[in-house]
Parts: C-alpha cells; sequence; structure tokens
C-alpha cells in the first residue's frame, strides 16, 4: 500500500522554525521511539445491515473487524471498505498526498500507512444516510498509521461520520484523509474525537473540490494527550466552496494544535471557516488558520472566525488568522476573539438563581451551540454532554466518564 | 405579607459615594415609585439590592422578612424571591430563551420543594407569552440576543411571571419603550399585583405610572430619598419638573 515516492529533496523533521510547528515539538509525537504496529491477525465480519447509515466500517488495532454496506449502494456501484477494496484509487490518493509532504513528520505517513477506509460514490449517486467508520486503538506504545480517501465522483452527494477512540493508554495516531470531490458533488465529513488521555494524534488532511463541489466539515477534536492537525482544503473548481466548523477544548495538560488552509484557486468559490474552543485548567491550544487566494481567483468569498474562552488563568488558547491574497476582487475578513466569561452575562443569570458554576457553564456551552447543532443527529446528545463536560469542571456533572 | 426594609444604606462605586443614607421601606401587596433625576442613585439602588459585584456597600443594612439580604449571594436574593428586571438587559448568545426559563424555572421550583412538569411549563409560557403579544418562536431564539428594546423589555416581564418574586425592582424598564410595549410592560406588572407581590419601579418620567398606579412615590436626590408621597408627588414633578427637587431639597 506505501505510493510510489516522485524524486523529491531530502526532508527533514521541522523544527522550531518551521511556523506550522513552531508551538508543538514534534518530538512529543513519538514518531520514532514507537514502533510502527503490526496488525492483529482477526478476521473481518460482516455486519447486519442497519438501515440508519448507508455503511459502516469498523476498525479495531488497525483490522477491520466489521463491514456493513447497504445492499442497493453496493448494486449501484459505491465501493465502502478497507484500502484494498479500491486500491488503485487510494494509490493515486497517496501518491498525490506523499508528493505534498513538506516535512519528515507528514512524509512518514505515506511510507508506513498500514490500514484506512476508501468510500467511492460513483457519479450523480445520492447516499441518503450516512457512512459511518470506527477506529478504536487499544494497543500501548504503538504507532498507528490509518487513511481515508473519500473519493465522490461528479453530482453526488454523501456524507461520512469518523469517530476515533482509545481507552487512554500510550500511543501515537499518525492519520491522513484525504478528499477528492467531482464537479458539482456535494460531501459532508463530521470526525468526532474523543482518544484517550494518552493519546498523540498527528493528522494532516487534504480536500480539493471541482467546479460547484460542496464540502461541510465539522470536527470536533476532544481528547488525546497532545493533538496536531492540519487540513488543507483547496477550492480548485469555480464556484466551489467549503464549509468548515470546529469546536475544541483544552483540559487538564493537554495540546492542541489545529491549523486549516483554505485555498481559492478558482473563480468564484466561497469560504467559511468557524472555530470555537474552550480552555482550562493548564491547558494550551492553537488555532492557525489561512485564506490563501490565488492571482485569476476572482469574486472569492472567504470568511474565518475563531472564538476562544479562556476558562481560568493558567489556560492558554492562540489565534493565528492569516490572509494571502493575490487578487483585488476578493471579499476576505477574518475575525478572532479570546477571552474569558462575560461577567455582564454571568450577573444576569445569577439574579435569575442560577449558581455562578451554572452560570459559567450555561455561557460556555452557549458558545458552542450552534456547533453542536451541526454534529451528526444521532450523535448530538453525546456531544453536547462532551462539551458540557469539557468545560464545566466545577459544575455538577455526574454523567461526564472519570479521566 | 413580607417585607423589604432598607435602613441607612451608603454605597459607592470604585470610591465614588453615589448612596448617602437611603432608608424604604415596603411591603408586598404594595407598588412603590422611585423616581428622580438622573445619576442620583435610582439604578444605583436596584443593583445593590440585587448584589451586582461592581458596588460597594459601605453602610447601613436590608432585610428581606428579617433576613439579612447583604449576607446572601445573588442567586440566593432570587431565590428568596427578589426580581431586577434590567434596563438594558443582557445578551446571552448561544442558550435559548426555553432552555433559560425552564432552568430558572426548576431553580425556583425547588426551593418551594416542587418539581418541574416539563408540559405544563411549555404551556404555561405560551400563555404567558400570548399576555405579552410576544410570538411563541421566541422559545427558541437565543436569550436576548438581536431582540429589539421593546422585545427584551418583554422577555424580562415574561421571566417575571415565570419566576413569581415577592418583590420585583424594575429599573427603568420604561425607558426607550413605544407606548404598545409600554402598555404590555404594565400590563404584565399589574397581573402580578396583588397581597403576594411588591414593587419597585425605578423611573425618571411619569409615563408608566399612567398605567401602573403606585401606592406610594418617593424622590430619590443626591443619595437619599429626599421625600415620599402618593400620586401627587407625580404629578408635582410633571408639572415643575426636577428643578422643584433642586431647589427644595439640592445642599
Amino acid at each position: 500500500m506505501t505510493a510510489t515516492q516522485p524524486f523529491q529533496p531530502a526532508l527533514s523533521w521541522p523544527g522550531r522554525t518551521n511556523e506550522e510547528w513552531r508551538r508543538s515539538s514534534v518530538d512529543r509525537f513519538a514518531l520514532v521511539t514507537r514502533k510502527p504496529s503490526a496488525p492483529a491477525q482477526v478476521g473481518t465480519k460482516l455486519l447486519p445491515h442497519d438501515s440508519a447509515f448507508s455503511g459502516r466500517l469498523m476498525f479495531v488495532d488497525g483490522v477491520l473487524t466489521g463491514v456493513d454496506l447497504s445492499p442497493e449502494l453496493k448494486a449501484q456501484g459505491v465501493v465502502f471498505g478497507a484500502l484494498t477494496a479500491a486500491a488503485e484509487l487510494v494509490k493515486a490518493h497517496l501518491t498525490l498526498g506523499a508528493a505534498k509532504a513538506d516535512t519528515l513528520a507528514s512524509a512518514g505517513h505515506y511510507a508506513r500507512v498500514e490500514f484506512g477506509a476508501v468510500l467511492s460514490v460513483p457519479a450523480r449517486l445520492v447516499a441518503p444516510e450516512p457512512f459511518l467508520i470506527e477506529i478504536t486503538e487499544n494497543r500501548k506504545d504503538v504507532l498507528t498509521t490509518p487513511h481515508l480517501v473519500f473519493s465522490l465522483a461528479e453530482a453526488s452527494q454523501a456524507s461520512v461520520v469518523v469517530r476515533w477512540t482509545s481507552p487512554g493508554q500510550k500511543f501515537t495516531v499518525d492519520s491522513a484523509t484525504s478528499v477528492e470531490l467531482g464537479n458539482g458533488a456535494n460531501f459532508t465529513l463530521s470526525e468526532l474525537q474523543t482518544q484517550g488521555a494518552g493519546a498523540a494524534v498527528l493528522d494532516h488532511s487534504f480536500a480539493s473540490l471541482g467546479r460547484d463541489a460542496q464540502l461541510f466539515h465539522w470536527c470536533a477534536p476532544i481528547g488525546g494527550a497532545v493533538v496536531k492537525t492540519r487540513f488543507d482544503f483547496v477550492m480548485a473548481g469555480e464556484g466551489s466552496s467549503v464549509k468548515t466548523h470546529g469546536l475544541y477544548f483544552g483540559t487538564e495538560d493537554q495540546h492542541k494544535d489545529l491549523r486549516i488552509s483554505l485555498t481559492h484557486a478558482a473563480p468564484h468559490a466561497t469560504s467559511y471557516a468557524l472555530y470555537k474552543g474552550a480552555v482550562r485548567d493548564r491547558s494550551r491550544t492553537v488555532f492557525q488558520g489561512l485564506i490563501e487566494v490565488n492571482p485569476g481567483a476572482n469574486g472569492t468569498d472567504a470568511y474565518l472566525s475563531n472564538k476562544n474562552l479562556i476558562l481560568n488563568d493558567g489556560a492558554r488558547a492562540d489565534s493565528l488568522p492569516q490572509l494571502k491574497i493575490d487578487t483585488n476582487d476578493v471579499k476576505c475578513s477574518h475575525g478572532s476573539t479570546t477571552g474569558k466569561v462575560n461577567e455582564d452575562e454571568v450577573y444576569y443569570l445569577t439574579t435569575r438563581g442560577f449558581s455562578q458554576a451554572e452560570a459559567r457553564l450555561f455561557i460556555a456551552q452557549g458558545l458552542f451551540a450552534e456547533l453542536v447543532d451541526e454534529a451528526p443527529a444521532f450523535l448530538r446528545d453525546e456531544v453536547e454532554l462532551l462539551v458540557a463536560c469539557s468545560i464545566g469542571a466545577d459544575a455538577d456533572l455526574g454523567a461526564c466518564k472519570d479521566e | 405579607m413580607k417585607t423589604l426594609r432598607i435602613e441607612g444604606l451608603t454605597a459607592e462605586i470604585e470610591g465614588k459615594p453615589i448612596l448617602t443614607g437611603v432608608n424604604l421601606e415596603m411591603k408586598t401587596g404594595e407598588i412603590h415609585a422611585l423616581m428622580g433625576p438622573n445619576g442620583h442613585g435610582k439604578s444605583t439602588l436596584a443593583n445593590i439590592l440585587m448584589g451586582h459585584p461592581k458596588y460597594t456597600v459601605t453602610g447601613g443594612t436590608i432585610t428581606l422578612d428579617g433576613e439579612d439580604l447583604l449576607a446572601m449571594d445573588v442567586p440566593a436574593r432570587s431565590k428568596a424571591g427578589l426580581f431586577l428586571a434590567f434596563q438594558y438587559p443582557i445578551e446571552i448568545p448561544g442558550v435559548t430563551v426555553g432552555k433559560f426559563l425552564k432552568r430558572a424555572a426548576e431553580i425556583h421550583m425547588a426551593v418551594r420543594g416542587e418539581k418541574i412538569n416539563v408540559t405544563k411549563f411549555i404551556k404555561q409560557a405560551r400563555e404567558d407569552m400570548s399576555f405579552l403579544e410576544m410570538d411563541h418562536q421566541f422559545i427558541n431564539r437565543y436569550l436576548n440576543e438581536g431582540f429589539s428594546g421593546g422585545e427584551k423589555k418583554r422577555m424580562e416581564i415574561l421571566q417575571l411571571l415565570t419566576l413569581k418574586p415577592s418583590f420585583a425592582l424594575f429599573d427603568e424598564t420604561d425607558s426607550g419603550l413605544d407606548i404598545d410595549a409600554l402598555k404590555v410592560v404594565s400590563k404584565g406588572i399589574n397581573r402580578l399585583r396583588g397581597n403576594d407581590f411588591g414593587a419597585l419601579i425605578i423611573t425618571h418620567y411619569q409615563r408608566i405610572l399612567n398605567y401602573v398606579n403606585p401606592d406610594h412615590v418617593h424622590i430619590l436626590y443626591q443619595g437619599k430619598i429626599v421625600t415620599s408621597g402618593g400620586n401627587e408627588l407625580v404629578h408635582a414633578l410633571e408639572e415643575k419638573g426636577y428643578d422643584w427637587v433642586k431647589e427644595k431639597y439640592g445642599v
């Protein structure tokens, strides 16, 4: 499954002089010291079809343990399975990804890809229900390298929900997702990451959109000890649009560094990025957001917003929005706010009988409400609880898991 | 019958004295109007009663039915039956009116040892909204966010009707309202009027008092109540303006 690498200059490990890596040391991911995992020998089980989903894939410890795909969709040419299910398509994606790798940290993924999933949707097909991919890791001290490929042909429509979980052991996941949308394709990708407290998460994902294609990306990186993600969206086709929304939290000693880039490579594309975070305890988050408008991308409409809530002194959130515009005829803006809970709002709620702690929780939850509402319907209650548990250490939340 | 008693109250904000000795006694069943020129401590008194952290009480006492109000934190005052209708209600993005109102009702019912019945609560909230001529869709909107001035004040009255406090303080609730909104707000206050409800209507103008007739009228000037009386005081102010107060009571 390893890609044939075209000739490229020798890559090095990213250091502190690399802007993208300046706030997160690559050493924390133990990419060199942790051994690539050898997949356990477990067979794949065909799951009974669950009509709430177009299909389901369950990965445990690097092995595809369960598969379910709607028979109708299968008959219509939908491919949904392990990477080997569409080897040529996957190889093309991996080759492209390897060519983009700019440091050893991102190149390593392509040298090691170990398991993963592929979804290929033929032209004009509409998959009504979401595809679910669950990736669970239980092994200690391993370095796992999953890769996900989502390819939607012209005018097709699909949605995918990816869930990442682990119980709390120390390990590294070095993942990447590549999305390719044909002309007029419509894709929703929702990612809920609830890794345990020992996980080091490194992810570098990529999406390319054809003419008039639409992508809605929603992500909630909740768990993990150290998390560094990068998602590059390229609007290659005229009139394409990307909406990427994220909600993220820092608790205890978590370190999260999220980067997105939105490249307008064709005219009349629109992008809307909205990321909201909250930090407490001694945690730190970094959000880096770049809107890049290439020459000739006239009529670009781009907006990027990042809001951070600091829940206590000692927690830190950095917000680094950036615009790089090489065309005149554009509408681009970005906004960034970082601050504490508004005391006037707290006072107002306390005058209605709310305790200080509950008032603060309500207000902080309110910040994330619009993003919680956009979670896949079957995950909404869980996401709401995760938000409450991530921000409301002081409130009475018996339902939160002990960490 | 409950009593709210303020004695010799002095208070300051950031070291600047605002109240210089306020004495006032209110009982449930009574509507009091507190009038006076701007900047003489009317809103300060309301916020001190509610417990705003920005103000410092430097002397005097406030008791609610004999209990030391100043010893209570803000939520305790609310649970003890005190309500403040804000002059500028605060916007809380992402918190729907329904979620907020239900939780506030739940907190107050728990004080009385009751549990909330959600169906009954929703039915009552809808009735109250109809009474206040509010669109039922308000229940799904974020609290005060993007509300017009009149909608915010109606929202305050909706909370008043939901929480049914013993004493309500209306901090210039009439300011910025058109006549229709003023009538609706007054209708809400009048609905609670009775033996179990007392109110302090803080206002600069007599307009709201045409719709909510006060039993007692007080004039707050230079940080203290300089005179008290009945409706005749309202008419005196209407005729002579606040200059009359300044001439008579100014230092």
